[in-house]
C-alpha cells in the first residue's frame, strides 16, 4: 500500500477523532468502541490492498468482509451513540 | 612529514594519509575478531533452540545412498514394466493436452519451463576454479572470526541471491552422517584426512579438515505454486534450481579467493540430504510434506548446501511452531492427489520404505506413490507446497498475525487452517490448480515472481 494512502488514511481518522473529543462526548466504552473499529477498518484496508498486491482477489475480498464488517459496526456504535445522546438531549 | 613543505609536498601528503586512513577499516576487518554471536535476523517470536524440533536418534542415523532416494531409485521401487506404462501414460497424456490446448500445457507454457530451466553453471564437486587465489592477488588467506567469517559468507550468498543462510559444524557421530554415502551419480562419498579434496572414477573425497556446511535456500514464486501441477508453473522450480547452480559456482568462486575450499554437489541433490542440514542450521523445520518449512517463506523454497574448511560459527535450530502447525494441519495430505503423504497427527520412527531415511520422527512420505502422479502430469507436482498455509507472500499484514499465532498459541493452529481454506483454496478437487493457469501470463509479476525485500523487512 502506498505512503500516500497510508498519509490520506492517517489524516482522515487524525481529523475524525480530533472532532469526536472537541465536538462530541464519549464515553469510555464509546472511545473504545471508537478505537477498536478504526483499527479494524484499517486492518481491513491493508489486508485488502495487499492481498489485490499479491494477486489474491479472493482473499482480498474476504479479508476485507472478515475484519471491516466488524471494524464499521464497532465505529459506528462509538461514533453514532454519543450523537443520538446528543440529539435526544436537544 | 619534511618540517617545511611545498603546497605542491603538503597536498601529496595529505593524499597519502587520507589513503591510509580510508584504508584502515578494510585492513582491519580481515584481522579483526568478533565475538559477536552471528544469527539470522528474525522476529522475536521465532526461537533458536538447542535441539531441532524433529527428534533424531543419531545412533540410528546411517549416512544415505543417495542412488535409493525416489529420484534414482525408481524403477527399483516400481518394477520396469510399471514405469514403461507410466512412461506412455505420460507422454500420452501430455500430448493430448498439448494438442486440446489444456491451460498449464500449451506451447507456450512449455517454452517458458523450457526458457525457465536454461541459464546455468555446469555444477562441479570442487568448483570450476576460475577465480583468483589469494596467492594470485599477492596477499595470504583470509582469517577472521568464525563469526565474522559467517556474516561474510551470508552477505556474499544473500548478494549471488540465496534467500536465507544457515551454518551447520560437522561432528562425526551426529551431522556428519547427513553427507550421503554414495552421490546421485553412484559416487562414493569419502571422508579422509587429505590436505585437498579429491573426485575419481568412482569416488569423491572430503578432506576431514572441511568441518563446516553452508545450508542456504532459494526462494521460489508462491503465485506461481497456485496453478500447479501443470507444465507452466513448473518454471519457478525450475528456475530455483538453476538459480542453485550459479549460486554455487559463485560461492566456490568467493571462497577459492578467500583461500577455501568449497566443495558443492556435483549434480542436483547431491552432496547430503539438504532439509536435514537446513533444519540443523535453524533455517525451519521438517514438515507434514517431510520436506523444509521455513518462517520466512514458508514452504516457498529450495534448499542446497555445500561443504568448506572456512571456520563457520553454526547456526542454531529454531522452533517457530512449524512442526507443531502441521500437526494440527493436514492440508498438504488433504490435497495430495497420489495420498503419498501422511495423516497421523503425530510424526513417527517407522519409515515406509527404502526411500526414506531412518532415525528421526517425521511423517515419512510414500514417494513412489507421489512420483508415479507426476508421470500421469507429465509434470513434477508441487501440490503440497503450494496448498500450504505459509505459502503466501506475506504482505498481507493477516500472515504475520497466522505466523504469530502459530509460533506461540497452538490452540488457534486449526482454526488458523480453516482461515486458510476459506482465503485461499477454492478446489479441493484432486489435481485441480487453485487458478486458471491461462491467468498467470496475465499477472504483473516482480522479478522471478518473488518479493526478495521480505526477511529483511520483517526483522526484529
Amino acid at each position: 500500500m502506498s505512503v500516500t494512502l497510508w498519509l490520506f488514511l492517517g489524516v482522515v481518522v487524525g481529523i475524525g477523532f480530533f472532532l469526536a473529543a472537541t465536538k462530541m462526548k464519549l464515553t469510555w466504552y464509546e472511545w473504545v468502541l471508537a478505537v477498536l473499529g478504526t483499527i479494524l477498518i484499517l486492518f481491513a484496508i491493508q489486508n485488502y490492498a495487499a492481498s489485490q498486491a499479491e494477486v489474491e482477489a479472493r482473499a482480498a475480498g474476504m479479508l476485507l468482509l472478515i475484519f471491516g464488517l466488524p471494524g464499521v459496526i464497532l465505529a459506528a456504535l462509538g461514533f453514532v451513540l454519543p450523537w443520538m445522546r446528543a440529539k435526544k438531549a436537544v | 612529514m619534511p618540517e617545511n613543505l611545498t603546497r605542491r609536498e603538503f597536498i601529496k601528503e595529505l593524499g597519502k594519509f587520507g589513503a591510509v586512513a580510508s584504508l584502515a577499516p578494510l585492513a582491519l576487518s580481515g584481522e579483526q575478531m568478533s565475538d559477536k554471536p552471528f544469527s539470522i535476523k528474525r522476529p522475536s517470536f521465532i526461537k533458536e533452540v538447542d535441539e531441532p524440533t524433529t527428534e533424531v536418534d543419531w545412533d540410528q542415523v546411517k549416512r544415505y545412498n543417495e542412488t535409493n532416494t525416489s529420484r534414482r531409485g525408481f524403477v527399483k521401487y516400481v518394477g520396469q514394466d510399471r514405469l514403461d506404462k507410466l512412461t506412455e501414460l505420460r507422454n500420452s497424456n501430455t500430448l493430448k493436452w498439448r494438442k486440446e490446448g489444456r491451460p498449464g500445457y500449451t506451447l507456450k507454457d512449455y517454452a517458458l519451463n523450457n526458457g525457465a530451466s536454461e541459464g546455468y553453471s555446469a555444477m562441479s564437486f570442487i568448483g570450476n576454479q576460475n577465480s583468483d587465489t589469494p596467492e594470485d592477488l599477492g596477499v595470504p588467506p583470509w582469517t577472521g572470526s568464525p563469526e565474522d567469517a559467517s556474516a561474510m559468507v551470508s552477505a556474499a550468498l544473500r548478494a549471488f541471491g540465496a534467500a536465507t543462510v544457515g551454518f551447520v559444524e560437522l561432528e562425526t557421530n551426529t551431522t556428519e552422517k547427513l553427507l550421503y554415502s554414495v552421490d546421485p551419480d553412484g559416487k562414493e562419498m569419502r571422508i579422509e584426512d587429505a590436505d585437498q579434496p579429491e573426485e575419481g572414477e568412482d569416488y569423491r573425497l572430503i578432506p576431514k579438515k572441511a568441518r563446516w556446511v553452508v545450508s542456504y535456500t532459494v526462494q521460489m514464486s508462491a503465485e506461481s505454486f497456485r496453478y500447479a501441477p501443470t507444465v507452466g508453473y513448473t518454471q519457478t522450480t525450475s528456475m530455483a534450481y538453476r538459480r542453485a547452480r550459479n549460486i554455487q559456482d559463485r560461492l566456490q568462486n568467493f571462497l577459492r579467493t578467500l583461500g577455501y575450499m568449497g566443495l558443492g554437489e556435483s549434480s542436483t541433490n547431491a552432496t547430503g540430504i539438504a532439509p536435514a542440514f537446513a533444519v540443523m542450521a535453524g533455517l525451519g523445520e521438517l514438515s507434514r510434506y517431510n520436506r523444509l518449512l521455513t518462517p520466512e517463506y514458508g514452504s516457498m523454497v529450495r534448499v542446497f548446501k555445500l561443504v568448506t574448511d572456512l571456520p563457520l560459527a553454526p547456526t542454531k535450530p529454531i522452533n517457530a511452531g512449524l512442526l507443531k502447525f502441521c500437526k494440527n494441519c493436514t492440508k498438504c495430505a488433504d490435497h495430495c492427489p497420489s495420498k503419498a503423504l501422511s495423516f497421523e497427527k503425530e510424526p513417527y520412527w517407522d519409515v515406509k520404505g527404502e526411500w526414506n531415511n531412518p532415525g528421526h520422527k517425521a511423517w515419512f512420505e510414500d514417494s513412489p506413490k507421489c512420483r508415479s502422479y507426476w508421470y500421469e502430469v507429465g509434470t513434477g507436482c508441487g501440490i503440497c507446497f503450494g496448498v500450504c498455509p505459509f505459502a503466501h507472500n506475506n504482505l498481507a499484514s493477516y500472515h504475520n498475525v497466522q505466523n504469530y499465532l502459530a509460533a506461540t498459541i497452538p490452540g488457534f493452529d486449526g482454526t488458523l487452517k480453516k482461515i486458510d481454506d476459506l482465503l485461499y483454496t477454492p478446489n479441493t478437487e484432486f489435481g485441480v490448480p487453485q487458478k486458471n493457469p491461462s491467468d498467470w501470463w496475465k499477472n504483473n509479476l516482480p522479478e522471478y515472481g518473488i518479493d526478495t525485500m521480505r526477511s529483511v523487512n520483517k526483522t526484529s
